[in-house]
């Protein structure tokens, strides 16, 4: 008799291949939101234009930089999800996955980030 | 690799296994749930409603031959776009993709069946008959006039009265729930099914992009589920969620449409993608290059398509700092697709022999130059600029055609061609099939290429006719010529299919010589004995694992249980965990599906209460049909190969069951979700009438704390029976009493939610704040009745002793249900009753 197969949960797995893809996700509906809402009800005291330039930035900076990790460190970002990958081809799919995955990402977070610089931040086109 | 069952097998096996898993004869074939059987129904209807929407489309080229055209008038023409679309998107292509799921995925992944049979078998006859009432609207005038995308306002009352649009609202609301059932089925039977040793990195590419497919259908649907809810609830009673002048938005409509329905280009397109990756390696006859890089294109445009939904509505008014950021989304879609191209042009390339050119290379090569095309165009379109000077024209309509049937039917033919030997006896005709080939592939563009022109000349979508100076004639004839050609090429396929098509064992086995499970020898019960897996080309790497699984020298080459059976492996690296039993052919999902399709149906059309008749029936055959499900661990430890005994029955986060639910779960996550951003969009876009002046103040604190309390409460008393359940120290009167009372907390929650709104004197029609408010009791509403009837039928199988602290399968899925209406239901008082006071 074997004991039913073991293995690491799922959904650190999941979390683990997809953490890229995940950023990318977060960080266009943050950026979105922000700019949607202050631009609809902003009323503070500081510009629209300065505030979601500002918070566009900031995202933009935490997500590349959270993305790097996972593209620079994929082992201590398995580590922290509790993903376990003790056979070696399973490991260098794995890695590879989340590696390309997250480079894919960064090229989408630089890329929507970016237009905060270039379009004006609450103006309509028509 | 030493065999798991070395030893001659004993005479009398596969006899004992055809007896299994045969299948039903004459008028009880309905019943029948075998994936080969019901698959191919699947495949046949979704191709029946592609020829038939195919004829509507020839109709209305016929009308758009020539200017100042008066051949059909212009309610039906109305009628036939509406249709046409939304046959070719819901009743065809998501279909096709979910029945070629069913038919191939237990092959590939040499599984005897994937893991809900049953469900399947629902999810289909629910498909079949619903579709083919919605798609015969057309001759009774009665389809819907609104576009496939139902836009409000002209699909309010006031502007579509009659029953046309709300064949669409409930019609296809229904349809996409029996998508979802499927999607279930695949996600579960992906992960959860494959042969030992098959591990995520070696997974077949179109079980990735199943899964990939199945994931996305989980948080794509209930948008639009919610959008058509929302609809319907509008036309039906009132509650103005898109009436402007009342606090709605009918962009709302378009945010949740479109979350949809720009991830469905690639629910549609991603599988397509996979049936490409499987055949293209077998005709370079070498292994796919960049498997890795495949993967990782798939998943990336699984995720980066939900974040383009906006480009269908750059001209709505939107900010243009949004539309840069879904732009930017639009437009990254493109690199992973474009590492797809790359990894199949790369094989191709990389085969030391040449690359056999038969039908299906020739699909794939016409899909490859099509889609690229459409691929081109759609980075075109997600610039802001030109998507405005060529919105809602033809050139859209190219684009999508490009994208859509050379990203899909171009495909599906080449697997039509490449896996049709597998399901009968013959193959079809090759010369007939380049025929085919050509007369599809010149017909298609020669009736699509000059709509770009006609686009960038100014013609817009959906018109019945124009006038004949406008220099559209030629441009509209040409196409319209093109359109028939491309009939002509389904038209010989049709013929081909009828000559040779015999549904039985092939006289070749593995005529392509292919390197994946489908090819092994197959019958009614898939192949003799489950392989165990070292390679994703496994017929390529070993080539004596044909004899060795057909004489039965690999795991379960027999039916240990005595009834249908098939090995569950754990998610990540497909080791072996437990066998799980499956129900044979049965009336109950036939008719299940039959009376839920009446249920939605008879609603349409105002029959309310022989259609509340129908949906009692289709409960109670679902219930029978549950009934016999959950056998409990009766048959022990069972040996499916030397040495390696496994459990016959598993509860808990291992079992199949356990997954389902929370498959559903995420469903039903998704479609709240969809719920608080409608309700955060509609105060942002009109944040002074939230509430609107002289509205009523929400409920005081004490109604909302009062069912957080009742919420909470029931949740410990599930937590303290889960605990308990088969504890000898509990009495059976005590056990029901919990039961019984962890129900009433929540349909009390229910009761004192809503009564606390009533008493503030709210009204949903009055406005879309209240109207809001209410949607969101009856979400509430929704889960509760769900929890009522399983926690009735748990109560039920517990007092006939069906459910204990071993057998409790019944239980876990009542109590992850129920802990996620709790939370859910917590966060609704919170945005219900926190967000107006947050900001007032």
């Amino acid at each position: 008799m074997i004991e039913p197969g073991k293995e690491a949960p799922t959904a650190s797995a999941v979390f683990f291949l997809v953490a890229g893809p995940i950023l990318w996700a977060a960080h266009l509906l943050v950026v979105y939101g922000v700019q949607s809402v202050t631009c609809a009800v902003g009323n503070s005291a500081v510009a629209p234009s300065v505030l979601i330039q500002a918070s566009v930035v900031l995202v933009t900076l935490g997500a590349i930089l959270l993305l790097c990790f996972g593209l620079f460190f994929p082992g201590r970002l398995a580590h922290m999800l509790g993903y376990e990958m003790p056979e070696p081809h399973n490991r260098t799919f794995s890695v590879r996955v989340e590696r390309l995955l997250s480079l894919l990402s960064l090229m989408g977070v630089v890329w929507s980030g970016t237009s905060v610089f270039l379009i004006d931040v609450c103006g309509l086109l028509r | 690799m030493e065999l798991p069952n070395p030893d001659p097998r004993p005479r009398g096996e596969v006899r004992e296994l055809e007896r299994i898993w045969a299948t039903p004869r004459g008028w009880r074939l309905v019943t029948a749930v075998n994936n080969t059987v019901i698959g191919l129904l699947y495949i046949g209807i979704a191709f029946l409603f592609f020829l038939m929407a195919g004829v509507l489309a020839l109709i209305m080229r016929a009308q758009l031959a020539v200017g100042d055209s008066r051949l059909i008038d212009q309610d039906l023409y109305n009628q036939m776009f509406t249709v046409h679309g939304t046959t070719m998107m819901f009743l065809f292509a998501v279909p096709a993709v979910e029945a070629l799921g069913v038919m191939l995925l237990p092959q590939m992944l040499a599984a005897r069946d994937l893991p809900f049979p049953r469900l399947s078998a629902f999810a289909i006859w629910a498909y079949v008959v619903g579709g083919l009432v919605f798609f015969s609207t057309i001759f009774y005038d009665l389809s819907p006039k609104g576009g496939w995308f139902m836009y409000p306002p002209l699909t309010l009352t006031e502007f579509s009265p009659g029953d046309n649009a709300d064949f669409w609202l409930l019609g296809i609301g229904f349809i996409e729930i029996s998508a979802i059932a499927g999607a279930i089925e695949i996600v579960v039977g992906t992960l959860r099914t494959r042969p030992p040793g098959m591990s995520l990195a070696q997974m077949p590419i179109f079980a990735w992009t199943m899964l990939i497919f199945a994931s996305m259908i989980m948080f794509a649907f209930p948008a639009v589920i919610l959008a058509t809810m929302m609809l319907e609830i509008e036309r039906a009673f009132g509650w103005p969620f898109f009436t402007a002048a009342l606090g709605g938005d009918p962009l709302l409509w378009q945010h949740l449409f479109w979350f949809f329905g720009h991830p469905e280009v690639y629910i549609i397109f991603l599988p397509a993608a996979g049936l490409v990756s499987m055949i293209v390696p077998t005709m370079a006859r070498t292994p796919l290059v960049g498997y890795h890089l495949i993967v990782v294109a798939l998943i990336a445009t699984g995720f980066f398509s939900f974040g383009l939904w906006v480009h269908h509505m750059f001209t709505t008014g939107i900010p243009a700092l949004s539309l840069a950021f879904f732009s930017a989304a639009s437009m990254a879609v493109a690199v992973p697709s474009g590492i797809q191209v790359f990894a199949w042009i790369a094989t191709i390339a990389a085969g030391r022999e040449r690359f056999r050119m038969m039908t299906p290379s020739l699909f794939i090569l016409g899909f490859l130059f099509i889609f690229t095309l459409g691929g081109l165009t759609g980075v075109m379109v997600a610039m802001v600029p030109f998507d405005y000077q060529v919105h809602d024209t033809y050139f859209v309509v190219a684009h999508f055609h490009y994208v859509l049937v050379g990203g899909f039917v171009f495909p599906l033919f080449a697997a039509f061609y490449y896996w049709i030997p597998l399901f009968s006896r013959r193959p079809l005709s090759e010369r007939l099939g380049r025929w085919v080939f050509w007369l599809m592939f010149i017909g298609f563009n020669v009736a699509f290429l000059p709509m770009h022109l006609t686009g960038l000349k100014g013609m817009p979508r959906r018109v019945w006719t124009y006038p004949g100076d406008m220099g559209w004639d030629l441009l509209n004839t040409i196409s319209t010529v093109g359109a028939f050609v491309l009939g002509a090429g389904v038209l010989v396929f049709l013929v081909d299919l009828i000559a040779r098509f015999r549904a039985g064992e092939p006289d070749v086995e593995n005529p392509w010589g292919a390197g994946t499970l489908e090819w092994l020898p197959n019958d009614v019960y898939s192949t003799r004995s489950i392989p165990h897996i070292t390679s994703r080309e496994p017929l390529w790497d070993r080539p004596s694992l044909a004899r060795e699984v057909r004489d039965g020298h690999h795991y379960l080459p027999n039916a240990p249980t005595g009834g249908r059976e098939t090995i569950v492996t754990s998610p990540i690296h497909a080791r072996p965990q437990y066998i799980i039993q499956m129900p044979g052919p049965g009336w109950p999902p036939f008719l299940a599906a039959v009376f839920t399709a009446a249920f939605f149906l008879l609603l349409t059309v105002k029959i309310v209460t022989v259609a509340v008749v129908c949906g009692v029936l289709a409960i109670a055959f679902v219930l029978i049909w549950t009934w016999g499900l959950d056998p409990g661990p009766s048959k022990g430890m069972i040996e499916i190969a030397k040495g390696v005994r496994l459990p016959t029955y598993m509860t808990g986060p291992k079992s199949h069951s356990w997954w389902a639910m929370v498959v559903l779960m995420i469903v039903a996550g998704s479609l709240y979700f969809a719920y608080v951003f409608s309700y955060l969009f509609l105060w942002l876009v009109s944040p002074e009438v939230w509430a609107p002046a002289g509205s009523p103040a929400p409920p005081p604190a004490f109604w909302p704390t009062s069912t957080a309390v009742l919420l909470l409460s029931g949740s410990v008393l599930i937590w303290l029976i889960s605990r308990r359940l088969g504890k000898l120290a509990v009495s059976p009167f005590a056990m029901s009493a919990a039961l019984l009372l962890s129900l009433a907390s929540l349909i009390g929650a229910l009761a004192l939610e809503l009564s606390g709104h009533l008493m503030t004197g709210l009204s949903p029609g009055d406005n879309a704040y209240g109207a809001m408010v209410y949607l969101g009791v009856v979400l509430f509403g929704q889960l509760a009745f769900a929890l009522t009837i399983l926690g009735l039928y748990t109560l039920a199988r517990y007092l006939t002793g069906k459910l204990d602290g071993v057998r409790r399968v019944t239980f876990d899925n009542y109590m992850l249900l129920y802990h996620y209406a709790v939370a859910q239901s917590l966060f609704g008082l919170g945005l219900v009753h926190g967000f107006p006071r947050l900001i007032g």
